[in-house]
Order: C-alpha cells, then sequence, then structure tokens
C-alpha cells in the first residue's frame, strides 16, 4: 500500500547538490510496524517527509494507498494528508497557544467534522493517551513525556491509515519513551500502518521490521517479529 | 562598553534594514506630521504679536444684549468710541479707528487699475497704535495729511514695480493719494486683512463719510487703542459701564435701543484670533477647542509611530535574546542592558528627527499654502523651537524605548543560551493592546475626516436651503433698478435681483428691530431684498404670495405713512407664536426703518405694514449661528440696503453671459473694476477654516494610516514568520492554503474590531460635540462607523496578505525542520 521505487531526492542549495535519497525502493503493507534506522543525515527524516506528503521526491515513483502521488498538486496532498495521515515528532510540534485539547483537535478541524463529533473524539484520544486530566492546560505546562502523549493524541484522533514518528522516543526519558511506544505499538495493533524513525535499538525491536538507511541508501532490512 | 553598545546598536540596524527602515520611516513621518501641526498651533497662538509692544495695545469691542435674546459680540464700534476714549481716559495714549470699506474701492496708477477690497481707511493715529515693520518713509507720521497712503511691499510692487514708491501718486476711486510709507507685508498671523491703507482725513474717505451718519448705534469701525507705559487696563475697566452711560445714551433712541444693554470690552490685541467668532470679523476667529483637537492630532500620529517602535523592537526582541544571554553571562547587569537600549532606541530617534527635521521643510510650503498661511521653520535660529523639537525626541526615545528595553533584558540567560525563542509571554499581550490603540487612532481619525467634511458638504449645499447653482452675485454700490434690468437683458440670464448686506451678509451685518405684533414684541431681523430675489434661488412661499413688481404697493415708497408689506420666515411664524404659515398671513407688523442712511439713524417712528407670505427659512450666513426670526421687505435702492445683484444664469451659456455681464457693467459703471463671483464660491469663504480642520485631519489619517500600515507590514512579517513552526504543524495536520490565509489574517482582524469598540464611543463623543458647534448639521451616520472600520480592515488586510500567502503557500517540511 506504500511503495516507493527508484524515488531520488536532492536538496540544492547555491553551491552544493546534496543527495537524500539515493534510489530507494521499498513496499510497506497495510498494518505494518516498520522502524527505520540509521546515523544522522542517512535521510531517515526525508524518507519520512516524503511517505508523508510533505515532501515531493525528485525523480522516482511513490504509490500511496494505491495512487501515484507523483504531480499531485499541492491541493490533493493536503486533502490526502488530511484524511490518511498522522505525524508524531521528536520534538513534539504543538502550538504553545493552543490548549492540549485545541492541539489534539486541529487534526480534526480541517476535515471539517462536526464541532460535537470532534469534541467526543478529542475526549476519546485523550482518554487512550492517559492525559485527559491535562486537556485544559497549555503544552508548556506538560512534561515533556506528556507533551509527546498529546502529540500522540493528535496523530490517532484522525483514524488515519498510516502513523509517521520521526524519533517519537528521542528527547524522552526512558519511561516515557516506553510509554509513547505503548501506545504507537497498540496503533499497528489495530491495524494502523506505523512507520518510525528511530535511534534507540530497543524501540526499533518493537517493531515487525526494521530498514537502516546510509547515505540516503536501503542497505539493510530485517524482519523482527511476525 | 559604550563602544560594544553603539557597534551592536548600529550593527544590528544595518543588519535588519527592513525592520529599521520601517520603524525609522514611521518615526520621521510621524514627526514630520507632528512638527508641521505644532507650527499650526503655535501660529495660532502667535497672532499680532508682530506688533511692538502689543501688551499696551486693545481693540474695544462691543457685547450688545437684547431682552431675551443671544448677546451679540460685535468687533465693530461706533465712530465715536476712539476720540471719546482718548478725552475720558488719561491712560489712553493714542486711539484709531479702521474701516474696510463695504464696496471695494478702485485703484489705480497710469493704465493699470485694480479692486482692492483689503483696503482699510485708518485714523492718523493708527500706526501709533500699532507700528509695523517699516521698509520705506517714517511710519509714525504717515497718516497724518489727508492724502497719505501706507502699502505693503507687496502693493508697492503692483502698481510700482519697486518697493520704496515715497511721494509718487495712485488713484484711490480717481482721487490723488501719495506714498508716504512701505510696510513689510503684513505676517499671515494677524487678525488684520487691510493691505493699503489710506488716510481717513481723506474728504473721501470712509470714515469721512461715516463721521457725518455717527449714532452711538451705527457699528461701523473697528476701535483700537494704545496705553501709556505703565498704564494697566484694570484701572480702565470699572469706569466703562459709566462710559457707556454717558455717551451712548440709549434711552434718547426708539423701543429697541432703550432696553439694550452694551458692554464696551477692550481685548488684548494678541487675543482677539482666539476669541469666539464676533460680527464684523475680519478673519474667522480661531478655535481654541479645535486648535487643541488638532494638536491632539498630531500627538496621536507620534503615538502611532511610537507604538510601531514598541511592537517592532519587542517582537524582534527574541533576535537579539543570544545577545542579551552572552552579554548576562559575561556580567552585564540589567541596568546595564536597560541602558543599551535605550540608548538604541534614542540613535533610531536621532536618525527619525533628522529624517523628519527634512521632510517637513519638504512639506512646509505645500502646508502653508493650504492653510493660506507664511508659517516659518527656523529652527536653526528659534532657539525655543530647536528645544522644544529636542524635548520632544527625548521624551519619544524614552517612553517608546522604555518598554522595549525592559522586556529585552529581562530574558534570562541560561533559557535563551539554550537556543529556541524565548518565551514571549507577557510581550504578545502588551503588543495585542498597542496594535490594538493604533487602529482605535487610525478609526477614530478617519470618522473625524469623514464627518468634518460631510457637515462642510452639508453647510455648502443643503444647509442653505437655496438653489444657488449658476447664481453669479455682482458687488454694486448701490444696486440698481437701472442696472438690474440691463443685466436681465444679456441672453443666458435668466433672473436677477438686488438685495440688501443684512440678506446676503448676515454675518457681517444685520439689521434688528423691535417689531411690535398683536401687542407683543419680539426682536426680528430687519432683511431689504428686491422683487423677485426669492425666484433667483428657487424659493417658494409656504402660504400668502412673494412681492409682485406689478403692485407698486409691495415695494418700499419714500414719504410713505406705512412700512412696505412683509414676508416672513418659518422661524419667523414660531417666534411669532402662530400655529401655521396661514396663520401669519394678514396680520399687522409694526417695526421700525430708517429709510435714509445718510441721516443718523434711531429716531426713525414704528409703522405698521402687513404679512403677504410665508417662506422657508434660508441663509447667505454660516451654518453655526441660527437663522434668525426675518421680515423680509422691498427696500429702498440706497448703499447697504442694496449691495448686490443676484443674477441666474442658463448653465449652457455662462461664458456668453458673463461677457455680456461686463460689456453692461462698463456702459453703466463706467472704469470701476466689476466685482463679480459665483454665489457657490463665494459662501466657501464661510468654511475655509473647516476645510482646512478637514484637510489637516485628512492628511492626519493619511499619515498616521500609512505609518500604521509601514508598521503592521513588519509586524506581520515578523509574526507570520514566528508561527512557521504552528503553519508547518497544521498543514502537516491537512490545512490548506485558505485555512491558513484565513488564520494569519483572522489574527490581524481581531485587534481591528477591538480597536472599535474604543474608537466608536470616543469619536461619536467628540465629534457630537464638535456637530453641536453648529446650529445645523448633519447627524452622525452609521454608516459612517462601518465605513471607518471597513478602511481598517481593508488596510490590515492588505498590509498582511502578502506575507500571509506566502507563508500559506510554502511547503510545510521547512517548517518542521529541527535538526
Amino acid at each position: 500500500m506504500l511503495k516507493l521505487t527508484n524515488v531520488c531526492k536532492t536538496y540544492r542549495t547555491t553551491d552544493i547538490e546534496t543527495l537524500a535519497l539515493d534510489d530507494v525502493s521499498l513496499e510497506i503493507g497495510a498494518g505494518e510496524f516498520v522502524a527505520i534506522m540509521g546515523p544522522s543525515g542517512c535521510g531517515k527524516s526525508t524518507l519520512l517527509n516524503v511517505l508523508g506528503l510533505l515532501d515531493s521526491p525528485t525523480s522516482g515513483a511513490y504509490e500511496f494507498f494505491g495512487e501515484d502521488v507523483a504531480g499531485y498538486p499541492e491541493k490533493t496532498l493536503t486533502r490526502l494528508r488530511r484524511d490518511k495521515l498522522g505525524f508524531v515528532f521528536q520534538s513534539f510540534n504543538l502550538i504553545d497557544d493552543l490548549t492540549v485539547a485545541e492541539n489534539v483537535e486541529v487534526a480534526l478541524i480541517y476535515r471539517r467534522d462536526a464541532g460535537g463529533e470532534r469534541r467526543s473524539r478529542v475526549a476519546e484520544a485523550l482518554e487512550r493517551v492517559g492525559i485527559a486530566h491535562r486537556a485544559g492546560h497549555r503544552p508548556q505546562q506538560l512534561s515533556g513525556g506528556q507533551q509527546q502523549r498529546v502529540a500522540v493524541a493528535r496523530a490517532l484522533v484522525s483514524r488515519p491509515k498510516l502513523i509517521l514518528a520521526d524519533e517519537p522516543t528521542g528527547n524522552l526519558d526512558t519511561a516515557n519513551g516506553e510509554a509513547v511506544m505503548a501506545l504507537l505499538t497498540q496503533a499497528a495493533a489495530d491495524g494502523v500502518t506505523v512507520v518510525m524513525v528511530t535511534h534507540s535499538l530497543a524501540h526499533a525491536a518493537l517493531a515487525q521490521r526494521s530498514i537502516k538507511l546510509l547515505d540516503g541508501r536501503v542497505v539493510s532490512e530485517t524482519l523482527l517479529a511476525a | 562598553m559604550f563602544r560594544s553598545y553603539f557597534a551592536a546598536a548600529l550593527r544590528n540596524l544595518a543588519r535588519n534594514r527592513l525592520y529599521a527602515g520601517v520603524t525609522i520611516a514611521g518615526l520621521a513621518i510621524g514627526f514630520a506630521a507632528a512638527m508641521l501641526i505644532a507650527l499650526f498651533v503655535r501660529d495660532e497662538y502667535s497672532y499680532d504679536r508682530f506688533v511692538p509692544g502689543n501688551s499696551q495695545v486693545y481693540r474695544v469691542s462691543e457685547s450688545i444684549l437684547n431682552v431675551g435674546e443671544r448677546a451679540i459680540e460685535s468687533d465693530v464700534t461706533p465712530m465715536m468710541l476712539a476720540p471719546a476714549l482718548k478725552l475720558d481716559f488719561r491712560q489712553v495714549q493714542y486711539a484709531a479707528r479702521l474701516s474696510t470699506a463695504n464696496f471695494p474701492p478702485s485703484v489705480q496708477r497710469g493704465n493699470f487699475s485694480a479692486a482692492e477690497p483689503n483696503l482699510g481707511w485708518a485714523d492718523q493715529d493708527f500706526f501709533r497704535v500699532m507700528p509695523m515693520p517699516t521698509i520705506a518713509g517714517d511710519l509714525a507720521g504717515s497718516l497724518d495729511a489727508p492724502d497719505s497712503i501706507v502699502l505693503t511691499r507687496t502693493v508697492a510692487r503692483k502698481y510700482f514695480g519697486r518697493d520704496a514708491p515715497i511721494g509718487e501718486a495712485l488713484l484711490v476711486d480717481k482721487h490723488p493719494m501719495r506714498v508716504t510709507a512701505v510696510l513689510e507685508d503684513l505676517p499671515s498671523n494677524t487678525h488684520l486683512i487691510s493691505d493699503i491703507f489710506a488716510s481717513g482725513r481723506s474728504p473721501y474717505s470712509a470714515l469721512t463719510h461715516l463721521q457725518q451718519v455717527d449714532t452711538p448705534l451705527n457699528n461701523v469701525v473697528a476701535t483700537y487703542v494704545r496705553l501709556r507705559p505703565g498704564s494697566s487696563v484694570s484701572t480702565i475697566e470699572p469706569q466703562l459701564p459709566g462710559f457707556v452711560r454717558r455717551h451712548y445714551a440709549l434711552e434718547r433712541y426708539n423701543s429697541t435701543w432703550a432696553k439694550t444693554k452694551i458692554i464696551v470690552r477692550p481685548v488684548p490685541l494678541t487675543a482677539i484670533h482666539l476669541r469666539p467668532s464676533t460680527q464684523g470679523a475680519f478673519k474667522p476667529a480661531g478655535d481654541k477647542t479645535v486648535i487643541a483637537a488638532i494638536a491632539g492630532v498630531g500627538v496621536l500620529v507620534v503615538l502611532v509611530a511610537a507604538i510601531n517602535f514598541i511592537t517592532l523592537m519587542t517582537a524582534r526582541a527574541g533576535r537579539r535574546a543570544v545577545e542579551v544571554g552572552v552579554r548576562k553571562a559575561a556580567g552585564a547587569s540589567r541596568r546595564d542592558l536597560i541602558v543599551q537600549f535605550m540608548g538604541e532606541a534614542f540613535l533610531y530617534v536621532v536618525f527619525a528627527v533628522v529624517f523628519a527635521i527634512a521632510i517637513a521643510e519638504l512639506a512646509l510650503p505645500a502646508f502653508n499654502a493650504l492653510l493660506q498661511r507664511r508659517i516659518a521653520f527656523d529652527y536653526a535660529t528659534d532657539p525655543m523651537l530647536a528645544a522644544g523639537i529636542g524635548v520632544a525626541a527625548l521624551l519619544v526615545a524614552i517612553l517608546a524605548g522604555a518598554y522595549p528595553a525592559f522586556v529585552l533584558s529581562a530574558f534570562r540567560p541560561a533559557a535563551v543560551l539554550k537556543g529556541g525563542l524565548p518565551p514571549t509571554g507577557g510581550g504578545v499581550g502588551v503588543r495585542q493592546a498597542l496594535v490594538i490603540v493604533q487602529f482605535a487612532v487610525l478609526i477614530a481619525l478617519v470618522l473625524g475626516a469623514i464627518t468634518i467634511a460631510r457637515q462642510t458638504w452639508y453647510a455648502l449645499n443643503q444647509g442653505m436651503r437655496l438653489d444657488k447653482d449658476q447664481v453669479l452675485f455682482i458687488a454694486a454700490s448701490p444696486c440698481t433698478d437701472r442696472l438690474r434690468d440691463a443685466v436681465l437683458t444679456v441672453p443666458g440670464v435668466q433672473r436677477a435681483a438686488c438685495a440688501s448686506a443684512s440678506t446676503l451678509l448676515p454675518s457681517l451685518s444685520n439689521i434688528l428691530d423691535d417689531s411690535v405684533i398683536d401687542g407683543r414684541h419680539e426682536t426680528m431681523t430687519i432683511a431689504p431684498v428686491d422683487f423677485g430675489f426669492f425666484e433667483v434661488y428657487g424659493l417658494k412661499p409656504l402660504a400668502g404670495r412673494l412681492f409682485d413688481r406689478s403692485r407698486p404697493s409691495d415695494g418700499f415708497l419714500a414719504g410713505s405713512e406705512v412700512n412696505p408689506p412683509v414676508v416672513i420666515n418659518e422661524t419667523a411664524v414660531k417666534k411669532l407664536g402662530y400655529t401655521s404659515p396661514q396663520a401669519a398671513l394678514g396680520h399687522t407688523v409694526m417695526w421700525h426703518f430708517h429709510a435714509d442712511p445718510t441721516t443718523a439713524f434711531g429716531q426713525d417712528p414704528a409703522r405698521p405694514s402687513q404679512i403677504i407670505g410665508v417662506i422657508p427659512d434660508f441663509t447667505f450666513g454660516s451654518m453655526r449661528s441660527p437663522i434668525e426670526a426675518t421680515l423680509y421687505m422691498v427696500g429702498p435702492k440706497v448703499s447697504y440696503y442694496s449691495i448686490a445683484l443676484s443674477a441666474k444664469l442658463d448653465g449652457r451659456r455662462i461664458p456668453e453671459s458673463l461677457a455680456g455681464i461686463d460689456r453692461v457693467w462698463k456702459r453703466i459703471e463706467g472704469d470701476a473694476p466689476i466685482q463679480r463671483v459665483f454665489v457657490t464660491l463665494f459662501t466657501l469663504r464661510l468654511y475655509i477654516d473647516t476645510i482646512i480642520q478637514g484637510a489637516l485631519i485628512t492628511i492626519a489619517a493619511v499619515v498616521a494610516l500609512s505609518i500604521a500600515a509601514l508598521g503592521l507590514f513588519a509586524l506581520s512579517a515578523y509574526t507570520t514568520e514566528r508561527r512557521t513552526k504552528e503553519i508547518g504543524i497544521r498543514k502537516a495536520m491537512g490545512a490548506d492554503t485558505g485555512d491558513i490565509l484565513r488564520l494569519l489574517i483572522w489574527q490581524f482582524t481581531k485587534p481591528v474590531l477591538w480597536a472599535n469598540l474604543i474608537a466608536w464611543p470616543v469619536s461619536f463623543l467628540v465629534l457630537t460635540g464638535w456637530l453641536g458647534g453648529f446650529a445645523y448639521h448633519v447627524d452622525l451616520a452609521p454608516w459612517t462607523f462601518a465605513a471607518a472600520a471597513g478602511a481598517a480592515l481593508v488596510i490590515a488586510w492588505a498590509t498582511v496578505f502578502v506575507h500571509a500567502l506566502r507563508v500559506a503557500r510554502a511547503k510545510p517540511v521547512g517548517a518542521l525542520r529541527y535538526e
């Protein structure tokens, strides 16, 4: 359902051309939990951005849930993101001026869902990540672990088909990291495809498959659990 | 240490050219506008100070109180007042009269002649009362000879082509007069309008004519006195009521005057301009409230510019955070940093002041042309002015610099050095509040400009209730039947009729009379007109009929035992207590008419006349005064009972008609230059001050608008930049360009909506007060409030749209990069 074929991505500054993804081909099935690993600067985040339709490949084909999205206009990509995707970032990326509940709601607002429906789903998502009691707080009033749980709630609330997590535990202590991983594992178990970039071998081990990147190329794939 | 601060400040300024440029430009434009406004305000408060020894000079005015009526403040006084004051009061060193002729005399040299409406006839001591800067001749004795005449430099050049034609001759209404002195041109900040002063001792002078018809009731000349050095006006004032009893002796006259109370009031020369408007004033008076309002507008413009400074400095504080952190880590105290940032504020202000002075100098000629003034901007030679600019700049630097310095110096080094943006908490609230204040000022200024424009338009158009389109005034002294009938033969002239000064110039002269009707006494205005006068202006009777030329008894008949019949206005109907115009018809009114203006008046008997018609209220005067209860009658065609011809022209044949009228004039009046002006233009003079106020407020509004737009443009660039992360998140969550655009535009819409809550009530109160100064005025229309709010919204949207669109269309991946 996600299929990259010979995808390249180059970034050009005035005098240097950087090859961030170099002929990457890979396939990820529905409901799969995939971990992407590799050293800093190997192209993990670029890969995630391409998968998440936040960035488009320079060349190659990308089939997103059966649709070849190469050359899609921004409007269509926006619609696909809105309907099918959830994101979790290393730095949480919560909006400072909004409350916890409002931050989660952001994922629903642009789907033009009805207000009542939105509120009940936000409440449900916050319940699920165990943060319902802080619904009225601002992000700065929460610990890092709590903030990331809000971010996971935001990724889950729209019931996406695909969750992209970019080092979701990178800024968290062990206990909070485990809690966030448990949430992602559960999501995968519920049938959501999860693609996670991580540096942590322990957290990668929770995935079904691990893909290793180096200098923009896939260097190995490991099937971990059944 | 200071070198490091200075270097940081200059480099910061250079690195952030856009923001620094916007800040300095905003301040500079604001300062420039404020400087011009301050010059105007100072000019208003400096009237007549060019006269040496002005503290001893007074103009003597009168208050005339009729029982039950508003007091009339009159700048013109009887002929006898000046000599009587000189005789009775030892403290009066010199007294002199000045009269501008009702009808402009023609002045001629060789083949060149012109009408000189500003020629003043003055007593021989006039320049001893009011010495003025002179470029040639001996001013003190310059009016001693009966044929002497004093010119200003401009007039000297106009007739002689040089500055000092001492001893040369000019013909004034064909009588030769000799130039004895030439004055510097009078400054614009004087209440005087004359540019030619002719000796009142001439047998042809207006003063000589007026002397022949002098009574204490005939207010015709301006009276000036100079007190002896060391004498105080307070020693004269207590004796003035006795002086009035001795010299006016009102009980000698008819019932109106016997009941009238007159107060003689010495007004300091320098206070003349800012008194409430008076009858017979040479120039419209300044209004302290309006001047204060205009000064307030100047302060508001600077406020808007200072707010720009504060918002931009604090909004961008984050950029300086590392510098603050490093300096603090290196041991700088908070005080050190406050000093640094205050110093920077001062640097900005100094740049802005330099630019502002340049802008003000460039704009001054246009500004003077608009105000019809000659205001100078001599900051180099005027220490008060330079000090004023310095103090104002320092004040703004301190007020505008304090808050940003406070915010910037408060950053905690540990927090800012860890990276990322420092918390913006309180700063955002203050910034929002300041932006709201800015918009409130804008909305209020726009509302003020719209309302002044509407009221001026109303006053010049519907307010007078006259159809004055294509009606031409032709000044004539007197306007005769012969002139009228000749003008009526000109092709394209549809109607023509003479009228009196009290009809056409109610702000300069009116004739009040104690009229008796059905046994009741009421004060009425007597306004002589001509057959067909109402018809020229499209006025139709509400009841009864208008004057009919085919009935000789409708007109004034010399020697008649009855007064001619009258047409009265609606106000008179109400004042006389009739329930309808119809009810007033046929009643007999007793009133006094002084038929022969070449004899002294005050002794005429009351004679009966009949009310034959009622017409709607109308006026040629200002909307500031209510329309008086008026009796219109067909008057004799002599002097000020018949001062001008109104001629209604066919709009399609105007050039032809004007040429024809000029030919008729030449045939009847000979060489005297024709004085003609369209009524619409003539009535403009009543509202010159209002038009100038409106223009000033409009300019201030435009300036404030551009400053605020500049500031908003930069602020929106900054905040959209600051919200980049949030926008990235929202886009990742599926927001499209439209969603983001709406989000950002809403952010700048909110302050505008809040601003209305402040601006509307304040403007409502101020403008209601301003309109209250007019007896007839427009109402504050709700649409003007909506329009002002709309204008502010459009400005806000236009300035933020560019940034918002750019950010909204950007790919989210850039915004979310964090490694």
